[in-house]
């Protein structure tokens, strides 16, 4: 007995070590492919001058895609943001996905909406529309606000969709703010391929402590919380070194739904996005490459580094669980209905690699983290721990989750440093130090109850609670 | 007991299994990467704060030397521009930034003025540099020299950027592209004729803009390329023909109403619509019946402003089509044959039991 048990830890020891190998190398390859890749980006876009979309009747033309459900703190402001992005061609949509606040009473007083005979091109099937509005004032002449019963996100961009009258829709968070000129970047990558371009993504970055006046970023600050902060490392880890890296290898498989532009007609053809999932915009994007594999079709999916879209991140360990909670569902469902695809060479690098990755190192990584612990509790108890091997193979992940943060913050430096002053950049380091320690476990947790919930049925999205924008940072931060 | 390898490098551990020592091994590794790269962080903020204070120092002095030459250039001799020239312009760095305040005042200003420091980027033998680049293996260095001898209006150098115009790099043969159309005058687009390369709609809408920005040239008949068998050339020049208004291109654009490429012929309905083609309605009705869904709705638009009240009938039978969107089209239009289609809508309209009552009020909504 007491052999098969030293042998058992003995086998998950190499086994897990072997697992950490994988990550670590997959991090390295990929942070590699980033930075070539960021260089490749910035050395090309420094012959672009975007303004140059503004004044050119060549420009596609733009639907911007807002749904909003109990939005009445920050709408009016909001929709005023978004109506004055730079960008001529282009529609505001504001779909109410039947708020039970009064935020459709806010946006028809603020912006003098008033109802249209619509008919609808019903391309896409959703919940009944309760009416269709438009402002009196020219003013406002870009922004068209849809009431509609209560269907959830997927839903109320669906209805988006239906009435969207440009190529190109941009879908986003009504709560997070973009940069002026985020709608010219994102085009660009459409009108500048070869291949059919069905979708572009940018960076999404955390707005918490930063100042932000009538929808408007004012100052760029490092999140007061710890709990923010480390999120800040996280999206730097996402987007420069992970996403830029799959879109370079044209493996890309999620574009944030906060902040995303496709190409309207392949994402009707694909079906729209899917109600029945919580991660919808993982989903979608997924569910437009098997399209376009399967018809044959070559296209891209691009990604651009510029920061675009500030969005506000979880400031309590509740809501970061419940967002976890809903992250860890998404992909697993998405995995499970695409499961087809996976080491299915008719689906190429997506079938190929990006699937079998991210079922491995992001689905499965924290199962392996939970169980793995689990493991070595029961053995410590048993009297069969090797203390030596955990201490030592503690000290290498949590070297490796330095390192990888900190080339995190040298990606963010070299690139486009946002913040400016030593104190930030220095604040993110001594973050990075205790993030594996307090935020980690807590992530790996809210996944593990992620596929608990799955597995039970839980289909919610999980109450998202924010505290908005409108108080201002403490002064000297 | 014969040492392992990692434990000859930590001599202070050897007791302990290989695998711990593996372990700490790369930890110290993985540490020392993250020291690294946090001094490399520090290094590279107390280089970019050099590297700006060393910019603000050469943009004011490029810009004194600039506003002196413009303005008190009879004062400047020839060896005040080379001590200039010796002192500034040899370090690459510096060239750099007074180039660029000099591309930047260059583009703000015209007549004598521009003349001048086209003067001055010769005599401090800039040109020269420009034209190195040119010769560098990097399409970066390439473009970039490109783009000042574009600004500076070197056109004894058309012949050399002309060589870049089917370069595989896209960036690279769109400054050279960009670069003719400002500098040949007569002929800003005859590089048509040797491009082989697509021309992607990024690319087109800076020639347009370039077209737009350059001053006084001869923008010629875009139907010459109609027949090219690139198809984003012919698009560009259909969108080139539609933005110029040039209506002695409409008997070429409705050949292009049988081309293969369903872009095109879209492209060409809008484009014919736009230049209020009215000889294109025939054409059209006869191409109708074979198109696809959102042509078909492009073929009603256009036939709405081109054509009169007597395809009312072809509306009509059009509004029962199964598609929504050509439905939506097909009132719109005749909405649009005067008070004779607008009654037929309003009747719809107004008897609530009627299939399409949605579609005729919406058409009839003055805000839509």
């Amino acid at each position: 007995m007491q052999y098969y048990l030293s042998e058992t830890a003995g086998f998950f020891n190499y086994l897990i070590l072997f697992y950490a190998i994988g990550i670590c190398l997959s991090y390295v390859v990929l942070s590699a492919i980033s930075a070539w890749a960021m260089k490749r980006y910035k050395q090309k876009n420094s012959f672009v001058n975007y303004r140059a979309i503004l004044s050119s009747p060549f420009a596609p033309s733009v639907s911007l895609i807002a749904p909003a459900y109990n939005e009445s703190m920050t709408i009016v402001d909001n929709v005023r943001s978004l109506l004055t992005l730079h960008y001529n061609n282009c529609e505001v949509i504001i779909v109410n996905d039947g708020s039970k606040d009064n935020t459709m009473e806010l946006l028809i007083k603020a912006y003098e909406l008033e109802k249209l005979d619509f008919a609808v091109n019903e391309l896409i099937a959703t919940k009944p529309i309760r009416g269709v509005y438009k402002a009196r004032n020219p003013a406002y002449h870009k922004l068209v606000v849809v009431d509609k019963e209560n269907g959830g996100k997927a839903d109320a961009l669906n209805v988006g969709i239906n009435i969207a009258a440009n190529k190109l829709i941009a879908c986003i968070d009504v709560d997070c703010v973009l940069e002026s000129d985020s709608l010219l970047k994102l085009v660009k990558p459409f009108m500048e391929e070869e291949r059919k371009v069905i979708a572009t993504g940018g960076v999404i970055r955390i707005a918490n402590s930063c100042v932000v006046e009538a929808g408007r970023l004012i100052s760029i600050r490092v999140p007061e919380k710890f709990i923010a902060r480390v999120q800040v490392l996280e999206y730097f880890r996402a987007f420069l070194m992970g996403r830029m890296a799959w879109a370079q290898m044209d493996g890309l498989l999620l574009i944030s739904g906060a902040f995303g532009m496709f190409d309207k007609e392949t994402v009707i053809r694909a079906g729209g996005y899917n109600h029945n999932t919580v991660g919808e915009d993982m989903e979608l994007l997924v569910r437009m490459r098997r399209l376009m594999y399967e018809e044959k079709t070559p296209c891209k999916v691009a990604f651009i580094p510029d920061p675009l879209c500030w969005t506000e991140a979880p400031q309590t360990w509740d809501i970061l669980k419940r967002q976890r909670n809903r992250w860890t569902r998404g992909t697993a469902e998405t995995l499970w209905l695409h499961r087809k695809m996976i080491f299915n060479k008719k689906y190429g690098i997506l079938g190929m690699l990006s699937l079998p990755l991210w079922i491995l190192f992001e689905w499965l990584a924290p199962l392996v983290e939970f169980f793995g612990t689990l493991f070595f509790i029961c053995m410590a108890i048993l009297g069969y721990a090797n203390w030596p091997y955990f201490f030592s193979f503690f000290g290498l992940v949590y070297a490796f989750a330095i390192m990888t943060s900190v080339s995190a913050i040298l990606f963010e430096e070299r690139s486009y440093q946002q913040y400016k002053r030593p104190k930030h950049m220095l604040k993110l380091l001594g973050t990075a130090l205790f993030e594996p320690v307090f935020y980690h476990p807590v992530t790996v947790w809210a996944a593990i109850k992620g596929n608990y919930d799955l597995i039970t049925g839980k289909k919610s999205w999980g109450e998202m609670t924010r505290t908005g924008f409108a108080q201002k940072a403490p002064a000297g931060n | 007991m014969e040492t392992t390898y990692p434990s000859r490098i930590l001599p202070a551990i050897p007791e302990l299994p290989d695998l711990v020592q593996l372990n700490l091994l790369t930890s110290l590794l993985f540490a020392a990467i993250a020291f690294i790269l946090f001094l490399f962080i520090i290094y590279s903020r107390f280089r970019d704060g050099v590297r700006f204070r060393k910019r603000r120092w050469m943009d004011k002095k490029a810009q004194q030397f600039i506003t002196s030459y413009l303005f008190n250039a009879d004062e400047l001799t020839a060896s005040h521009l080379e001590s200039f020239r010796q002192k500034y312009i040899t370090n690459a760095f510096q060239r750099y930034v007074f180039i660029e305040n000099l591309l930047k005042l260059h583009r703000n200003i015209t007549g004598e003025s521009s003349d001048r420091l086209r003067t001055l980027y010769q005599s401090l033998g800039l040109h020269a540099y420009a034209k190195q680049k040119l010769y560098t293996s990097s399409w970066a260095k390439n473009a970039n020299g490109i783009c000042e001898l574009a600004e500076m209006g070197m056109k004894q150098d058309v012949e050399l950027i002309r060589a870049f115009i089917n370069h595989s790099h896209p960036v690279l043969r769109s400054e050279a592209q960009i670069a003719l159309v400002h500098l040949q005058n007569e002929a800003p687009f005859s590089f048509l004729d040797e491009l082989e390369e697509p021309l992607m709609e990024w690319q087109q809408m800076q020639l347009a803009r370039a077209a737009q920005k350059a001053d006084s040239i001869k923008i010629p008949a875009f139907s010459q390329w109609l027949q090219k068998d690139e198809d984003t050339i012919v698009m560009f020049c259909i969108r080139m023909i539609e933005h110029y208004n040039q209506y002695d291109a409409v008997a070429d654009l409705l050949k292009l109403l049988d081309h293969p490429s369903a872009l095109i012929r879209k492209e060409t309905v809008v484009a014919l619509r736009n230049l209020g083609a009215c000889e294109a309605a025939e054409k059209l009705l006869q191409i109708y019946g074979n198109e696809q869904v959102t042509m078909r709705q492009e073929i009603l638009k256009t036939l709405a402003l081109i054509a009169g009240d007597e395809l009312l009938t072809f509306y009509n039978n059009q509004l029962h089509d199964s598609d929504k969107g050509v439905q939506f089209e097909a009132a719109r239009a005749m909405a649009q044959c005067g008070a004779r289609g607008n009654e037929l809508i309003s009747i719809i309209k107004n008897n609530p039991q009627h299939g399409l009552q949605p579609v005729a009020a919406y058409t009839l909504e003055p805000t839509t």
